[in-house]
């Protein structure tokens, strides 16, 4: 069992992280801006979630002020996480999947799953 | 959102002993904050549980037992046995930051997080006249539509509830099989294969001492078993994690309701992924369980997975997603890996453990899909799981109780590892002698978790064109 979350849809407008560090730029126009839109939805993520930004031990520095929080659990952010998902699709669907190859394809189908599998688990928890 | 299983009531505590590092005065500071913060996210669960109450769902009244009395044990515990407020004072103080941090917490702890628990408590009581005996969730509204829908998020694949329990029935009886030949080769040769280790689970020669010494041996030894298998992996992966795994045990104060399991670090290594063990009582622990456990949650298991999936070069939005089907099939694969390493040779009683849990996994398939889509009750589930494979009662109840509040996800384990196996055995068919199982795995692992139709075709591509 391991304690992870599932991809959580998230809203925020700030820059969190620096984006030229998490993924090099590649040749295909398709897979740059793929790769610039999961830079985009991860520091959403982190906007969305002081927990995952704990869990993954970057809360210092420009993220310090998310130590003080935990996840908003209200039924307010469900909605927010439906029409954040939303949007989130409405993007990718700008992404030529046709073009896609290897990685960059793997990542186009792994994100798309996400966006599409509704968010139903019971728990974050992995027991054995 | 809120079961046995589920909920800030049970995560937070543990989230702010475990995850929420104290090095400064403002770390403490925004602790306290979580902790007047956890008051807040209880009452938005609770207006969440009273919504979906009203619309459709509640828990089936075990569950809701179950619930109501972890609840109770928490909230009849007083500030100065709270591990919420301990936690702090006890770090702060460490690191020599003044304060009068056990009197700040046990404010908010007596004065909001007590009074939002015993609010959600009255929000579950208040179900106690409507909760129903019936376990699956085919009881509520279009519950065949939300299984079959649970089922494949759980599993990431399009198999159907009868599907799944189908491939359930045919791997119980493969691993029955195996089995009692394995026992045979032990001298055990009476009896159905449960009942054969059920004598297993009442052998006090399998247990260590359940004292501190007791435990902290028990430590030592799943250190060495890590240690053992560590200097196997070049031969098998061609990419190694670079972070050792931590093993701890689980802190007492959330010992009781807990199940050992396996957490990612920090990605800077700051925090260490590490293998928690749950050691209440040494009991539950018997010796001839405890490599299958190892091998699953450390290495070639879940550490080896997450911290390949860490080191990958992959967007970070890729290296934190997670597939249970994927990563649990992973580990479970991982543990018939380790008979293949030959973890085994002088371990004949751990062997008859992996296969033992191999058949818990079949069986969940089996029972999971029976209580949520075939009418199967919790009392049959139970009886099922027992004679299945010998564990006591009270391991056969938790079990079960879980597969009622999180239906689907049981199956994914051995969903996923038949799938790791079956897409091994396709890349040795395509690709003959030049099949290199070190690659092999490198090429399902450093894509990070995937969707099996996805790992599907990375694999399959793979096989098409690595030289």
């Amino acid at each position: 069992m391991i304690d992870r979350r599932q991809l959580v849809a998230g809203i925020g407008a700030a820059s969190l992280l620096s984006t030229a560090a998490m993924a090099d730029t590649p040749a295909n126009p398709a897979a740059a801006k793929l790769n610039g839109l999961m830079d985009d939805w991860m520091q959403r993520n982190l906007r969305r979630s002081p927990e995952e930004v704990t869990e993954l031990g970057l809360d210092k520095g420009a993220l310090v002020a998310e130590k003080s929080l935990l996840d908003d659990r209200s039924l307010a952010q469900v909605a927010r996480d439906k029409a954040e998902t939303a949007r989130r699709q409405a993007e990718l669907a700008t992404v030529d999947r046709e073009v896609l190859t290897g990685l960059d394809a793997a990542n186009y189908d792994t994100v798309a799953y996400v966006l599409d599998a509704p968010s139903i688990s019971a728990t974050t928890a992995r027991p054995m | 959102v809120i079961s046995q299983l589920s909920g800030a009531y049970l995560e937070i505590p543990d989230f702010l002993d475990t995850k929420h590092s104290i090095e400064t005065r403002d770390d403490a500071e925004a602790y306290l904050a979580r902790l007047s913060a956890f008051a807040k996210v209880m009452d938005q669960q609770t207006e969440r549980a009273r919504h979906d109450a009203g619309k459709w769902a509640i828990l089936p009244d075990f569950a809701l037992k179950t619930t109501l009395a972890q609840m109770k044990q928490f909230a009849d515990t007083p500030a100065s046995q709270s591990t919420l407020v301990d936690s702090v004072a006890r770090r702060a103080h460490a690191k020599g930051i003044d304060g009068d941090w056990t009197g700040r917490a046990t404010h908010l702890y007596e004065g909001e997080v007590l009074p939002a628990l015993q609010r959600q408590m009255a929000e579950l009581q208040s179900w106690q006249g409507r909760a129903v005996h019936e376990a699956g969730v085919s009881r509520l509204p279009d519950g065949e539509a939300y299984y079959a829908l649970s089922l494949r998020h759980a599993t990431t694949t399009d198999l159907t509830p009868a599907e799944v329990h189908k491939l359930g029935l045919e791997q119980v009886k493969l691993l029955n099989a195996r089995l009692d030949e394995a026992f045979k080769a032990q001298g055990m040769t009476k009896g159905a294969p449960w009942e054969r280790l059920r004598v297993l689970f009442a052998d006090p020669k399998f247990l260590y001492p359940n004292t501190d010494d007791g435990k902290a041996k028990l430590i030592a030894d799943l250190n060495l078993k890590v240690e053992a298998v560590q200097a196997k992996l070049p031969a098998w992966f061609g990419t190694l994690p670079k972070a050792q795994v931590q093993i701890r045990r689980v802190p007492p104060a959330i010992e009781a309701g807990a199940s050992s399991n396996y957490q990612s670090g920090t990605l800077d290594g700051s925090r260490a992924g590490a293998y928690y063990i749950v050691l209440r009582d040494t009991a539950e622990d018997p010796s001839w369980l405890l490599s299958t456990l190892t091998y699953h949650e450390s290495i070639p298991g879940h550490h080896l997975q997450g911290s390949l999936q860490r080191q990958a070069d992959l967007p970070l939005l890729r290296k934190e997603i997670w597939f249970s089907a994927y990563g649990e099939g992973w580990a479970l694969y991982a543990e018939q890996l380790a008979d293949e390493m030959g973890m085994y040779e002088t371990d004949p009683w751990g062997r008859i453990g992996y296969l033992h849990d191999a058949l818990l996994r079949a069986a969940r398939m089996v029972m999971d899909t029976g209580i949520h889509s075939q009418g199967w009750s919790r009392e049959q589930a139970i009886r099922y799981f027992i004679e299945n494979q010998g564990d006591p009662e009270s391991s056969a109840v938790s079990e079960v109780e879980r597969y009622c509040v999180w239906p689907g996800q049981a199956c994914s384990y051995m969903v996923g590892k038949l799938e790791w196996l079956r897409l091994r055995q396709m890349a040795k068919d395509r690709m003959g002698a030049r099949f290199d199982i070190r690659k092999f795995h490198d090429a399902g692992l450093l894509p990070g978790a995937l969707p099996l139709k996805v790992l599907d075709r990375v694999i399959g591509d793979y096989a098409a064109t690595a030289a």
